[in-house]
């Protein structure tokens, strides 16, 4: 039992320095360093609001926090993902010297991401004081869908990163999913103007799901409805199962080809 | 409005063509990723499968393709679809012959079944019959769609590189054993999957993976860090935990003689700083029980080297049970109390230092004899 402990504490002093390592690498030759991480998507939300407020300003409320709400939620999953697919390749020394298995460096990326989210989420809330808008018990549900969502994050990126050991275009190809996965999870624009059969679409696509759960509790202060609970557990377990199994199954080949 | 909702509809179809393909070349990629995974294990013992079954399906599994050879889309879906399920088109070649005799073997890990009745001591780490098949693939597909177009035609084929060819050994308690052999003989394959990070195709070690340590050198630094950042990190990664790190942090600058360029970026500092390094951190802790040496003794200026060779030597009094590889022969023959000597992946001699290591210059002289004699 005690060595378990230790054992527990050694991954998670493993794991914090993995993140200040990517952290400090991320920002190692700029002067604003860390500020970066609440400077860019404050930048990002004036640039969006400018550009499309005229023109969704009748539909959308609060726009900017609509944006918001659904733009940090989006970047955590695609820094996740397109981070923790490279994790295996880029700590191939690494990976062979360590104790620790592969999925340690994939989990490592995630959390990165997440910490790139947490200073995000600093400038969402001074926002959400700035457009008033009205706190409620509901906002404390928050954690769900971000605890599900990292879940998906991780299932997908050690995926991922199985398959970039063996075809590294499966980098060029991810990026093109992630665009087409933006575009069909309504960040700027509103979901209802589009046709019911795009809205089905919409409905299929996980990380839409979860902002959509983040922004009812966030910004309309509602309860989400019990098949969108059902929606973002059912994503986030089978995401983090699904992942988890392909990463296993293929370990061994993995270590065999790096 | 009726403009409207006939543009959403072509836009739907649109975005569903777009993930179909998506999917598609996505499911492909899992295809593609299992059957060589499968190819990779097909031999490694957990196949127990009979090889009748494996031969019923390659039929089918051409019979079918036979069956759809005109539509390109289909035969691929098909094709690779069959590979998931039981995709061992390729393995029938490997399946017989050798191979066989492998599947009698299991892999295990872990000391719990040794049997105390031996008559002799028990060996801390036996290598029992290992072989380790690497597979090259000898068309150069650099990427999916080249490595989808070759498949297609049937020109992907397999080069099969053998590591490490039926290794058999034993190392008992408090032996200081070295393993030699010219360079891509396996050695590094050897160590690592002793260590662990490897498992063999066919045969098992036996070795108790939680007193097991690697040192290896040089390699893990993350570049943009600076030194002591690095210290931290790969302190962590090797397995140490934070209050030892904080408590041995000066004994390893002092070690590695960095005084004042811990703050330094590590990519400003020279190969011998970083190897220097590395070796601090690696040694820095107490001696494990089984210690893997990996040419960790060919660091820095000569100064070093002796420094670095007494904390060895520290080590190895220390009751350690030591695996090294080294290719200077000093080394080996001053510390080694036995010397396993793989050549290509074929154990040549297993025994006395000093035996081993005149037969290896022995076989050395002759090949330089043979060269000379080419060269005119």
């Amino acid at each position: 039992m005690g060595r378990n402990r230790e054992d527990r504490k050694q991954y998670l002093f493993a794991l914090r320095q993995m993140v200040t390592r990517e952290t400090k690498r991320k920002y190692a030759r700029s002067y604003l360093g860390i500020l970066w991480s609440v400077l860019n998507p404050l930048l990002h939300m004036t640039v969006m609001s400018l550009v499309f407020s005229t023109i969704f300003k009748r539909s959308i409320e609060n726009y900017p926090i609509y944006l918001f709400t659904g733009q940090l939620f989006w970047s955590l999953f695609s820094e996740a993902t397109s981070q923790g697919m490279s994790a295996l390749t880029d700590n191939k020394s690494m990976l062979l010297k360590t104790k620790f298995s592969g999925q340690t460096f994939v989990i490592a990326r995630v959390l990165t991401a997440l910490s790139n989210f947490g200073y995000s989420f600093a400038a969402y809330v001074v926002m959400l004081f700035l457009f008033r808008i009205r706190p409620t018990v509901y906002m404390l549900l928050l954690p769900v869908p971000l605890i599900l969502l990292l879940m998906f994050s991780t299932g997908v990126a050690l995926g991922l990163s199985v398959f970039y050991v063996f075809f590294a275009d499966i980098k060029y190809l991810y990026s093109v999913l992630l665009q087409l996965l933006m575009y069909v999870s309504a960040l700027f624009y509103p979901a209802d103007r589009l046709s019911e059969g795009m809205q089905k679409v919409l409905d299929l696509n996980p990380i839409y799901n979860f902002i959509l759960y983040a922004r009812d509790v966030m910004l309309y202060g509602v309860m989400p409805e019990p098949e969108l609970w059902f929606k973002i557990f059912l994503w986030g377990i089978a995401g983090l199962g699904g992942g988890y199994f392909l990463f296993k199954y293929n370990e061994n080949s993995v270590m065999q080809k790096i | 409005m009726r403009a409207e909702t006939r543009w959403g509809y072509k836009m739907m179809l649109t975005w569903v063509f777009l993930a179909a393909a998506m999917a598609a070349a996505i499911s492909i990629g899992a295809a593609c990723l299992l059957q060589s995974q499968r190819r990779l294990e097909g031999q490694s013992g957990r196949t127990d499968r009979p090889y009748l079954g494996q031969r019923k399906t390659e039929e089918a599994y051409l019979a079918e393709e036979a069956g759809n050879g005109s539509e390109d889309g289909m035969a691929l879906a098909k094709e690779t679809g069959n590979g998931d399920e039981d995709g061992m088109a390729f393995e029938e070649d490997l399946a017989d012959g050798a191979f066989e005799e492998s599947l009698l073997y299991e892999e295990e890990y872990g000391l719990e079944e040794w049997d105390d009745t031996e008559e002799y001591e028990e060996p801390v780490i036996s290598v029992q019959n290992v072989t380790m098949i690497f597979h090259i693939s000898t068309s150069n597909a650099s990427g999916l769609k080249e490595y989808l177009i070759q498949r297609l035609k049937h020109q992907v084929s397999h080069r099969e590189l053998i590591a490490l060819d039926h290794v058999d050994f034993d190392v008992y308690q408090g032996e200081v054993v070295g393993i030699i052999g010219t360079n891509g003989s396996g050695k590094s394959t050897l160590l690592r999957i002793v260590s662990g990070a490897l498992r063999p195709t066919a045969g098992r070690v036996l070795v108790d993976r939680r007193k097991v340590q690697l040192l290896t050198l040089g390699t893990g630094f993350d570049m943009e860090l600076s030194a002591r950042e690095n210290v931290y990190l790969n302190g962590a990664m090797i397995g140490y935990s934070k209050a030892f790190l904080d408590s041995h942090y000066q004994r390893i600058v002092q070690f590695a003689e960095l005084e004042g360029f811990m703050e330094e970026k590590v990519k400003n500092f020279s190969s011998g700083m970083v190897s220097r390094l590395g070796f601090a951190i690696a040694t820095a802790g107490d001696a494990a029980e089984i210690l893997i040496l990996d040419e960790v003794l060919s660091v820095g200026d000569e100064f070093f080297r002796k420094k670095s060779l007494k904390r060895i030597q520290e080590m190895i009094h220390g009751g350690s049970t030591v695996l090294m590889v080294s290719h200077g022969m000093g080394t080996i023959l001053e510390h080694c109390t036995k010397v396993v000597w793989i050549e290509k992946g074929v154990l040549q001699m297993v025994g006395d230092a000093a035996e081993v290591c005149g037969a290896y210059r022995g076989m050395e002289a002759d090949k330089e004899k043979e060269w000379s004699e080419k060269l005119g």
